[in-house]
């Protein structure tokens, strides 16, 4: 018997059985398109998730924190014994406090981000930029114009820059001696229109940052309890008051453990080296070319994180990377302890964790987005698993359907096996008929489902989108979160014939040995 | 394949034996039965309801195996055969034809015709024409397309006689072909399978028939030769010396 015989015959016993192909054909086509759009959201949903991410570098971007080095001494066993009648995890969280708290204690020297260390990370192959994070609070002043205010660093060829420009132009260099200002500022010095405001452009600007001061101040705000806010002279006056500690901490009113409190946290020799600069010298200044004139970000480019960097919408100006590192490492803690953050962009995805380990090893804390976006999608991958699960089990209840209208259909075409049985049909033969039969089924209902499935395939897509959307404050423009591929169309049609191919074994075997003289008095 | 070659004789049956069920008295269908046919004869199994005869035909027919005994066609020693090779037997040697003529309800004249072609993997060109011709032969041609609900007693009869011959076979066996039939029909389809017969003598194909039959006259009619059967047994073979 040729074999497009054997599905002629099939297609025919298909055709007369329609209701009962039909109610097979249900549970198939289900099945397929469950496990259709499971699997294909799976590859979009992930695609769309490492999209989101990719944008504006993000991706390829390390977190780097200085931290305190670990002398590498082994804790103590004595030091991490936890007695008391405790359960296992009980004990165990204690323990590892014990642990923490050890390490904290016997913590070894900072590791900052130093000009040399800054220089090595540099070196490392696939590392394109290293971009130390200097944001400090500083006084701008032009003419008699000052404000005091918050500055960040920017790479040259941010993208997300050109779109802030109002006035002048960005940064053509990470090196370049150029300043830009935040409107606020050009509005604070009284140019209230655009016009006025790209005058700006091209003037210079001076930046002050003054050694200690603030710090000073901040720290004895702080101590008070109250949010005090000292004036610029209130906070020299405070620094030249405790400037003279030193020299006065001999006639105080004061017990020996006072006084000897006292002189260590104000030697004499910081006291003579302040004393011995003048408070000119103390201000580190610097003066920039006005390239521009930016403007803070948007409400929707702020939740759809379209961003310069952690402080953007607090920021004054901003600086060229390199000249920011230099500027900053005029500063006596920056210049001996290093920067305390910076982001180390590789140049691509595959290479982050290399890159993150080297910077580890160096005694840094590092880290980056793709713990994130691979946690996101184990949660797409699991989500997904579950939804093909179900479809997979719609489509053996589906398969057991089958199984049964297939033993029915044996049972009701007993005669006619009998009779080909008795024309010289062989066993397999017979056999072969019903498993072409099955998979026909399979067929039929795989094409149903890809064609219902390529029609709602939009509509599905934008309810995804629209859930990621909402979940990732991004928009999804033109892109395809549920995808076709081809293989996964070949596969799904693979799949819903093989499960009504294997459904069909029994049912045919059973046809296949029915005895032919049984059959033929069958009714 | 077993073969047992003796060129003259077709058909050839020693102590054939069938019996059913395992339960005691088992029932004895075919008792030690024996015979020989000869090429091109017309023979007519004889007897009355549950005399064994068509259990004989079936065992003949390779639709089942005898308990023992053996049966030997055309050089085939059938309980020696495969299943496979059993099947092949029945498509490339044999032509049945039932009583209760055994169509396929749901295909046409035509389709029930062409079957045992389909299953001798014959082209559709090559079967088309032979079963057009087939049912033209058999006086169908104007029914080809018809399903054996639209036909009548006779004409589905004559559909199944079509499809016997189909492959062309040596040995045709016909279980009871008028028993469904009322006596003018009946006559039409012995004397269709008479002319088909002596056709395939004149052809030189020597188409050997054993009709089994409880009806004395019609036997007398179309048979060279009468096996008479009883109680499972045979009890008289009338002319087959003048065979």
């Amino acid at each position: 018997m040729r074999f497009h015989d054997m599905v002629s015959m099939a297609l025919l016993t298909i055709r007369r059985q329609k209701t009962r192909t039909a109610l097979s054909l249900i549970g198939v086509v289900i099945g397929s398109l469950m496990l259709l759009f499971s699997l294909a959201a799976r590859s979009g949903v992930q695609d769309a998730v490492e999209r989101v991410f990719s944008m504006s570098d993000r991706m390829r971007q390390i977190g780097v924190f200085s931290d305190w080095g670990s002398d590498e001494e082994e804790i103590p066993e004595e030091e991490l014994e936890v007695d008391g009648d405790l359960d296992e995890t009980m004990r165990l969280r204690i323990r590892e406090m014990l642990e923490r708290r050890w390490k904290q204690k016997h913590r070894g020297a900072r590791v900052g981000l130093t000009p040399e260390r800054i220089e090595k990370i540099e070196a490392f192959e696939h590392v394109k930029r290293v971009h130390p994070r200097a944001g400090v609070v500083v006084s701008l002043a032009q003419g008699e114009n000052k404000l005091q205010g918050y500055g960040m660093t920017v790479a040259a060829d941010d993208d997300v820059l050109p779109e802030r420009i109002l006035a002048g132009e960005a940064f053509g260099s990470d090196s370049d001696e150029t300043i830009l200002l935040n409107e606020f500022v050009a509005w604070s010095w009284g140019h209230r229109s655009q016009a006025q405001m790209r005058q700006l452009v091209g003037t210079k600007v001076r930046i002050e940052y003054r050694l200690r001061e603030e710090i000073v101040a901040n720290f004895l705000s702080f101590r008070s309890g109250e949010d005090i806010e000292f004036s610029a002279d209130e906070t020299r006056a405070l620094n030249s008051a405790l400037d003279r500690i030193p020299a006065l901490v001999e006639q105080l009113p004061l017990s020996e453990q006072e006084r000897a409190a006292l002189k260590k946290a104000f030697p004499s020799s910081s006291a003579d080296r302040d004393q011995a600069t003048e408070p000119s010298e103390r201000i580190i200044t610097q003066e920039f070319t006005v390239a521009g004139i930016f403007r803070c970000p948007t409400e929707d480019e702020t939740e759809d994180g379209v961003r310069l960097g952690h402080g953007d919408g607090f920021t004054t100006f901003l600086l060229p990377i390199k000249t920011a590192t230099r500027f900053a490492l005029r500063t006596p803690h920056t210049k001996k302890e290093g920067f305390g953050f910076a982001t180390v962009l590789v140049d691509d995805e595959s290479h982050l964790k290399t890159v993150t380990e080297q910077i580890r090893e160096m005694g840094f804390r590092a880290d980056s987005l793709i713990r994130m976006v691979e946690f996101i999608k184990k949660q797409v991958r699991e989500v997904t698993l579950i939804v093909s699960l179900i479809a997979v089990f719609a489509m053996v209840i589906s398969a057991l359907g089958i199984a049964n209208t297939m033993v029915m259909s044996v049972v009701e075409r007993t005669r006619e096996i009998g009779v080909m049985k008795a024309l010289g049909a062989r066993e397999g033969q017979i056999q072969m008929l019903f498993l072409i039969e099955g998979a026909l089924i399979g067929w039929i209902g795989g094409v149903c489902a890809l064609l219902i499935g390529l029609v709602i395939k939009m509509p599905i897509e934008s309810l995804t989108s629209s859930l990621l959307e909402s979940n990732l404050n991004k928009t999804f423009d033109q892109e395809h979160v549920v995808e076709f591929p081809l293989w996964l169309l070949a596969g799904v049609l693979a799949f819903s014939m093989v499960v009504t191919t294997l459904a069909t074994i029994l049912p045919a075997r059973r046809a296949a040995r029915i005895d032919p003289i049984a059959a033929l008095r069958h009714d | 394949m077993p073969r047992d070659t003796n060129n003259n004789i077709l058909v050839k049956l020693t102590d054939v034996s069938k019996s059913y069920g395992s339960s005691h008295p088992a029932v004895n269908a075919v008792r030690e039965v024996s015979f020989d046919v000869r090429r091109g004869e017309r023979v007519a199994l004889l007897g009355k309801s549950g005399s064994g005869k068509s259990t004989l035909l079936n065992l003949i027919a390779g639709l089942d195996r005898p308990t023992s005994g053996k049966i030997c066609v055309a050089g085939r020693v059938l309980s020696e055969l495969s299943p496979a090779a059993i099947a092949d037997y029945r498509r490339e040697c044999v032509g049945m034809i039932f009583q209760a003529y055994n169509l396929v309800p749901w295909r046409t004249a035509l389709q029930n015709v062409e079957l045992p072609m389909v299953f001798a993997r014959r082209s559709k060109g090559e079967r088309d024409a032979a079963a057009r011709e087939a049912l033209a032969a058999v006086g169908l041609a104007d029914r080809i397309g018809h399903r054996p609900s639209e036909l009548s007693g006779g004409e589905q009869q004559r559909v199944a006689i079509a499809r016997a011959l189909m492959n062309e076979p040596e040995l045709l066996l016909a279980d009871e072909p008028t028993g469904n039939l009322d006596s003018s029909t009946a006559q039409e389809i012995i004397e269709l399978l008479g002319r088909f017969t002596e056709i395939s003598q004149t052809a030189n194909s020597q188409t050997t028939t054993i009709l089994v039959t409880h009806d004395e006259e019609l036997a007398e009619r179309f048979a060279t030769r009468v096996l008479h059967m009883q109680d499972g047994r045979l009890d008289r073979d009338s002319g087959a010396d003048d065979a």
